[in-house]
Formats: structure tokens, sequence, C-alpha cells
């Protein structure tokens, strides 16, 4: 089936210009990350760098402990993945396969709790990190509690231990 | 008759092991804390004092007696609106130009829109603050040679939502419309085929055809772009606005955190968080009342 080109070319260029924009912040990011300060005040429209530095990356390397956090940021997504992965296997598994009293409550109360905003379960949640944190050490809670983590600033405020 | 039962009760007991590592999990991070929320939204307490002091229903009086409540409520279904819109509709129109209209350069489109979606929410929030300075970023000076002065965003009601709400598709778009393409894509040819013989218009294919076998995971994304976006939403307004100006950026899910940890009011959180979820019920279950009857499930 021919699909007319005046209707295809249109479309063509309504979707360059959507990928121009969704693809440009990475592009301004990474083309900002090799400018000098005054470069990137100055010459805000130009991507390539004038003068390309890795001073950004050298200052990033030497003030933040940059092993440190990719460390806790690869052991939290991994944690949680693993996690995931294990409890969801086990339980697609029952809930297809095998017949066994209570089965449509127990799919329905894991279904909506999608519908649960995590301010729900935000408090509580904080609590028990918090007592988990002075008990239990900190990765176990930093585990635990990553989907929240991530967005919630109040945590590494409150928890060095998450940083160092 | 009794076969089966002996079947069903042996296999109950194989079913719950497999279920005990999920279910531990969701009473620990969701069925208690959700329980204890509940409790909470009876009680004055500051997560810090060691008594908590029982008001009962004085919490819900207060947040509905408060006018920030219904500034914030509205606020939540102008992000609701435009999410929809942003995430959902537009997703849908482009998945189904994709795999009807366009034959070139498909995989480049596919994985070029879908590149933002592994890009963490609070690097592109920081990273459009500065790309959308209404003073010195790109998109101001670009506005500029055409003597349009960019509007101080952040700073002005309806403005600020549009704005997080674009930020905040930058990243949900890509997935939206993987999972809708996905879906469209999976439609039998033959059906499309025999209705582009038959010279049937492309917006009729849409609206009669592609729409209604899709509809499934239509209805999945609808849902995910009003739940999941609202707390997508969350990280923008946390990064760029705080709420401001004068709540005028908040939404519900964001003002529940700020009673909790900003002021401190854990009973007014947990009494709006619950209120929430109330609402969030209530699209639920119209819903399904209106929309899940005509949908079409392929098996």
């Amino acid at each position: 089936m021919k699909i007319k080109r005046s209707v295809a070319i249109p479309w063509h260029i309504i979707f360059i210009i959507t990928i121009i924009i969704l693809l440009y912040p990475i592009v301004f990011a990474l083309g900002s990350s090799f400018k000098t300060l005054e470069d990137a005040y100055n010459n805000v429209l130009n991507i390539v760098p004038l003068n390309p530095t890795f001073e950004n990356y050298i200052t990033f390397f030497n003030s933040l402990p940059a092993f440190k956090i990719t460390m806790n940021t690869f052991i939290i997504a991994s944690v949680a993945t693993i996690f995931k992965l294990i409890t969801s296997f086990l339980a697609a598994y029952a809930f297809v396969f095998l017949q066994f009293k209570g089965k449509n409550i127990l799919y329905f109360m894991l279904i909506s709790t999608i519908f649960i905003p995590f301010t729900v379960t935000m408090i509580p949640n904080y609590i028990g990190y918090r007592f988990s944190q002075q008990r239990l050490g900190c990765y176990f809670a930093a585990a635990c509690q990553c989907a929240w983590y991530l967005s919630n600033e109040a945590v590494d405020e409150n928890n060095p231990h998450l940083v160092n | 008759m009794s076969d089966g039962t002996v079947l069903k009760n042996k296999e109950s007991w194989k079913a719950y092991c497999l279920l005990i590592p999920t279910l531990i999990i969701f009473s620990i991070f969701m069925f208690w804390p959700f329980l204890y929320t509940i409790y909470l939204s009876f009680f004055d307490w500051n997560m810090i004092t060691p008594t908590k002091e029982f008001v009962g229903l004085k919490n819900y009086i207060d947040v509905l007696s408060d006018r920030n409540t219904y500034k914030i409520l509205g606020n939540t279904f102008i992000y609701i609106a435009f999410l929809l819109v942003i995430n959902c509709i537009i997703p849908y129109l482009f998945a189904f130009v994709l795999d009807l209209i366009l034959k070139r350069f498909n995989g480049f489109y596919k994985s070029a829109l879908f590149l933002p979606a592994f890009i963490s929410l609070v690097v592109g929030s920081i990273l459009f603050t500065w790309i959308l300075n209404p003073v010195s970023g790109p998109v101001a000076i670009i506005l500029g040679w055409f003597g349009i002065e960019m509007p101080i965003w952040s700073k002005l009601d309806g403005w600020v939502i549009l704005v997080l709400s674009l930020i905040t598709s930058w990243k949900v778009f890509g997935y939206n419309f993987i999972v809708l393409y996905a879906s469209i894509n999976g439609i039998s040819r033959e059906i499309i085929e025999a209705a582009r013989l038959d010279n049937v218009p492309l917006w009729k294919i849409f609206f009669h055809i592609v729409l209604p076998m899709s509809s499934a995971t239509g209805i999945y994304v609808f849902i995910i772009t009003i739940v999941q976006g609202l707390q997508y939403v969350f990280t923008p307004i946390k990064v760029i606005t705080q709420g401001g100006p004068n709540y005028a950026s908040s939404n519900a899910i964001y003002h529940a955190y700020h009673e909790a940890f900003v002021l401190y009011r854990t009973g007014h959180s947990a009494a709006l968080s619950i209120m929430t979820m109330l609402i969030f019920f209530i699209l639920l279950v119209l819903e399904f009342k209106f929309v899940e009857r005509g949908i079409y499930y392929e098996n």
C-alpha cells in the first residue's frame, strides 16, 4: 500500500522537529560539560565548545566521592531489580498456572497498589527507614527504600551514611 | 468434583509459597504503611515528639477548610489535563503515524524518541531550568530574534504548570510512545490493508480500527499517565519551584510531601494523601464504568 508523499513528508518533518527538541537537552549538557564557565555563559547557543576543556570533569572527580556515588546508585538499582524480578516472577507464575483460594482478591490487592500514590506510604516508610537505619545498618535500609529515596531529598540530608 | 477440590488444595499450598516473597515485601512497604498513614491522619504529630495527640477528624476538616487545598486540587486537575494531552493523545497519534504512514527511518525515530526515558528526571529538570531560563537561556535568545519576549514562566500561574508538565513529558513521552507503538504494530495487517484497498481515509482507520483494537494498551497508558504522571511531576516541582509561587505549581502529591517534610504536620499530610488516593480511586471506578466496557481484549 502506497502512502502519498504529500502525507508522509510533513510527518517526517514533525518527527524530526520533535526529536530535535527531545534530544537538545542531552546534546546541550554534553557540549556544556566541555566548556569553561565563561564560554558556557557567553556562547549559550554554541553547542560545540570553543576551547574544549576537561576542567569540569577534573573538578567533579576531585570535589565529590564519584566512585562512592556511582556504587550507591548501582547497588540501589541492582537490588531493586533483583527483588522485583524474583518476587514478580514467582507471583506471576502462581497467578497464571495455579488455582487457589482467594486468588481474585489477592490479585486485586496487588494490582490496586498501582493507584496508591507514594505520598500515602511516604511517612511510615520514612519512619521505618529511620528505625532500620539505627538498628539494621545503612545498606539494608538504603536498598529497601530505594524508590522512595530517589524522590526524596530529606533522606540524604538526614542520613549522611548514604553519601559517605 | 471431589478430585478437583483435592487438586485445588494441593495447588493452594504451592501457590501460597510462591506468593510469600511478594506478600512480605508488599506488607512491609505497602500495606502496613498504608494502614499506618490512615492511623496518622487522625493524630496531630510532627514526627519528632514521642507522643501523638488524637484529634479525630480535625486534620480532614483543616485540610478541607484551607483555601490552598482547593487551589492545589485545581492545579492537580490542570496537570492531569496537560499530561493527558502531551503523554497520551500525542504519543497515540505518533505511534499510529509511525506504524502506518512513515516507512523510512522507523528504527531511528523509535530509538531517538525513547532516548530521554533513560535519563533521570532530576538531571532533566536541572538542564531545563538552564535551557528555559527566560533571560539568558538558548530558547529565550532564539525567541528574542523574532522579537518575542519569553514569559518568566516560573513566576506566573498557569505557565509554570504547563512548563513543568512539558519537562515531565520529556521523560515520559518516549515510554508511552513505545508501549502504544508495540500495541498498534500488533494489530493484524489484513484488516488495515483491506480498509486501505477500499480507500478508507486515514483518520477513519485510526478511529474505527486502530483505536478500538489497541484500546487495552491505550487504557493502560491512560491510567499510567494520570497516576504515575502526577508522581513524576513531583520531581521537577521539587527541583525547580518547590511548589511556588504561592502554591501555583503545587499538586496534591507535592503538597502532601510539603506538609510532611517541610512543615512537619504529618496529620495534614496523611489526611491529604488519603483524600488524593480517594480521588484516584473515583477516577478509576469511573474509568471502569464507562471506558472498560468498550475495550477489546485479544485473549
